[in-house]
């Protein structure tokens, strides 16, 4: 086997720290300012203060990567918010320039960051399917061979001469990730747009990745779930501020990555508050959940959509049967069986309670508080018997 | 998976990758490089741009395409009335609204192909962000599609040129005819060029998209769309040559019309200034898109 993506070194620099002048009248209007000495219209404070330009910083949102992929690797990327991932895809699907490095590719490749790029409303379904294909590197002859699957898998033959602009957003959906899914490039890039549709859509859709992944492609998979990178791929690659922190096997991987989010999963923590402290309570949740329960996984700082808006459970354990039939991606459909908020500098015992509370009616069958002098409250449906119910409230820090 | 810790450096191995490679991506391409090839292969891509503008643009609605002779039209009687009537220019033996239009025609295409070539980055900002195409794709299918109302407008000129000729006017086409093509494919350069220009600047200025009409109009002024260069006096003539879009509405109405001043030197120096444009233009289209996403 030898490797069809190669990265040697790919560094890409973005400058911050410059106030934009987006409008040329205001660039000319600091200028002359400037030049007569009064303070400038549009400075920050920053530079009321200093008196001079705020100074360029260079901030590296990739670093000095390298890494081989063989051909039939399904690769996951992993890594927290503002890690690289992105800034790595948009370099391997062209989208923009690397600063430094370079990426060499065999074969065609197809990124997929979002489903159904420059979607015309006013085009019928038909027109859409071929305009689509073609933005995504499908020449007319290959769309109009693929056209009748297109057709079959987005199940909607009888729209396909209706303007996209009648289509309920489900029908536009299920369209889009059918001409995504009928691609067959040589290598693909998947940005978390699996999960899409109703359920029964869905299932087909990871049906159709699972077809694909047995095909040969090479596969470059990012997400922010474990999940699915388990699911799915044979490596995965961990990146950190913008380096390659780990390579290699999905379990190792997805081992580091987890325990790199317990450490690290106060990302909204204020100065002062040392970020160890609110690890280690994450931890000391999670060792009593994995305790007493068995038959499920633990998730750490899962966003999930409840009545006001997305919260974000600290900690969490869900059983299997019920993970396989929530949405994960972008963010969960509903709760965690057991949901713990962890009340920190970040989050008052209020905000947590009500939280808690919002939880619960998102599908939790328990939800807990953990105060930091290490008191425990839990919540539970109405109905529900605690599913741990020998739990000690012992935990105190340590 | 394979995981080599240090990048295969041997000179041999890079030698041997770059043949297998079908693609590489560096940092800096050359600025000076047109993807002909590239675009060539996404022609299909082309086809679907232009397809989906002719029907958003026209196919939708009657009226869609009703405006686009409405304009021309319009815009010919009020300069009739302006110029002709209320100022006395004079436009020879040519009836003056068939003069006009001829102007208006020409200048309508080209000022679409600027303006939608400047707002290539801002307006596909969403496309450009998610997926890798030549960029220079949307452009050259807005001068196609562009074509389609060009075509209308042409339409409407030769209803009222043909219904003139009936009236006994003093108007002749001759085998001079045949420049149209050429014209056509000036104009359309200069439009891409220019508008390339625009988008550099636009990009990182964004009230010069305001000031972009406001230039435009300035330019048409300037290019004899309301008036015949020979009306110009002498010593200023040469200055209206810099202009390329001079050249082609005279070249314009000297072949449909045998009305028109055209110097030999006037039609090198329109073309040169318009290879000059196109080149510049291309060259800063070609700077920008490889970062374009990160400045938007």
């Amino acid at each position: 086997m030898s490797a069809v993506i190669r990265v040697q070194n790919l560094s890409k620099k973005y400058r911050l720290g410059v106030i934009n002048r987006r409008m040329l009248v205001d660039q000319i209007e600091s200028w002359v300012a400037r030049k007569l000495g009064r303070p400038d219209p549009h400075s920050s404070v920053f530079e009321h203060a200093t008196d001079r330009m705020p100074t360029q910083y260079d901030f590296w949102a990739l670093k000095d990567v390298c890494f081989e992929i063989e051909q039939g690797d399904i690769v996951g990327i992993m890594g927290r918010n503002g890690s690289g991932k992105s800034t790595l895809l948009k370099i391997l699907s062209r989208v923009t320039a690397p600063t430094e490095g370079s990426a060499m590719l065999k074969g065609r490749l197809c990124s997929l960051l979002e489903v159904g790029t420059g979607f015309n409303y006013e085009l019928t379904g038909r027109d859409n399917v071929f305009l689509n294909g073609s933005i995504l590197g499908l020449k007319e002859r290959e769309i109009r061979d693929r056209y009748e699957r297109i057709v079959d898998f987005a199940e909607i033959e009888d729209f396909m001469d209706t303007p996209v602009k009648r289509y309920s957003s489900g029908m536009r959906v299920r369209l889009a990730f059918a001409v995504a899914a009928h691609l067959d490039p040589e290598l693909l890039i998947l940005d978390e747009v699996l999960a899409v549709g109703d359920a029964k859509f869905q299932e087909k859709c990871l049906n159709r990745i699972g077809e694909i992944k047995d095909s040969g492609v090479t596969v470059l998979f990012v997400s922010h779930s474990v999940e699915s990178i388990e699911k799915l791929c044979t490596s995965a690659i961990l990146l950190d501020e913008g380096k390659l922190v780990a390579k290699g096997g999905v379990a190792e991987v997805t081992q580091r990555y987890l325990g790199d989010l317990g450490m690290k999963s106060a990302g909204g923590l204020p100065p002062g508050m040392p970020e160890s402290r609110h690890g280690l309570r994450c931890g000391r949740i999670a060792e009593i959940l994995l305790e007493h329960l068995q038959g499920g996984r633990l998730v750490f700082g899962v966003p999930v959509e409840t009545q006001s808006g997305h919260v974000a459970v600290d900690v969490g354990w869900v059983s299997s049967a019920r993970l396989s039939t929530l949405r994960t991606e972008p963010s969960w459909s509903a709760a965690p069986d057991v949901s713990v908020m962890v009340v920190s500098n970040a989050k008052s015992p209020a905000q947590a309670e009500t939280d808690a509370h919002h939880l619960l009616h998102a599908g939790a069958k328990e939800s807990w508080v953990f105060y930091p002098n290490g008191r425990l409250s839990r919540y539970k449906e109405p109905n529900a018997t605690f599913l741990t119910p020998a739990v000690q409230l012992k935990i105190t820090d340590a | 998976m394979n995981f080599s810790k240090q990048a295969s450096s041997s000179s041999s191995t890079i030698q041997e990758g770059k043949e297998q490679w079908t693609t590489i991506i560096t940092p800096h391409g050359s600025v000076f490089h047109f993807p002909w090839r590239e675009l060539w292969e996404c022609r299909d891509l082309i086809y679907r741009f232009v397809h989906r503008d002719f029907v958003s643009r026209y196919k939708q609605t009657v009226l869609g395409s009703l405006w686009y002779v409405i304009q021309p039209l319009f815009t010919s009687i009020m300069f009739t009335l302006v110029f002709n009537k209320i100022a006395k220019i004079s436009t020879g033996e040519v009836p003056p609204i068939l003069f006009f239009m001829a102007g208006t025609v020409c200048w309508s295409y080209f000022n679409n192909c600027v303006t939608q070539t400047a707002s290539t980055f801002t307006a596909n900002a969403n496309i450009f962000d998610k997926v890798y195409f030549p960029r220079l794709a949307v452009p050259i299918s807005q001068l196609i599609s562009n074509l389609i109302g060009f075509g209308m407008q042409m339409g409407l000129f030769l209803v009222f040129y043909f219904f003139y000729m009936a009236q006994g006017a003093n108007i002749h086409m001759g085998w001079r005819i045949i420049v149209l093509p050429i014209l056509l494919i000036q104009m359309a350069s200069l439009g891409l060029g220019v508008g390339c220009l625009i988008s550099g600047l636009t990009t990182r200025f964004r009230d010069l998209q305001v000031m972009l009409g406001f230039f435009m109009q300035l330019w048409m002024y300037a290019s004899c769309v309301a008036y015949p260069l020979s009306s110009v006096p002498e010593p200023y003539r040469w200055l209206f040559a810099l202009n390329p879009m001079v050249f082609i509405i005279e070249a314009f109405r000297y072949a449909f019309m045998g009305q028109g001043t055209v110097y030999l030197w006037q039609i090198c120096a329109s073309m040169v200034v318009s290879l000059i444009v196109v080149f510049l233009g291309l060259a800063l289209f070609n700077k920008m898109e490889r970062n374009c996403v990160d400045m938007i």
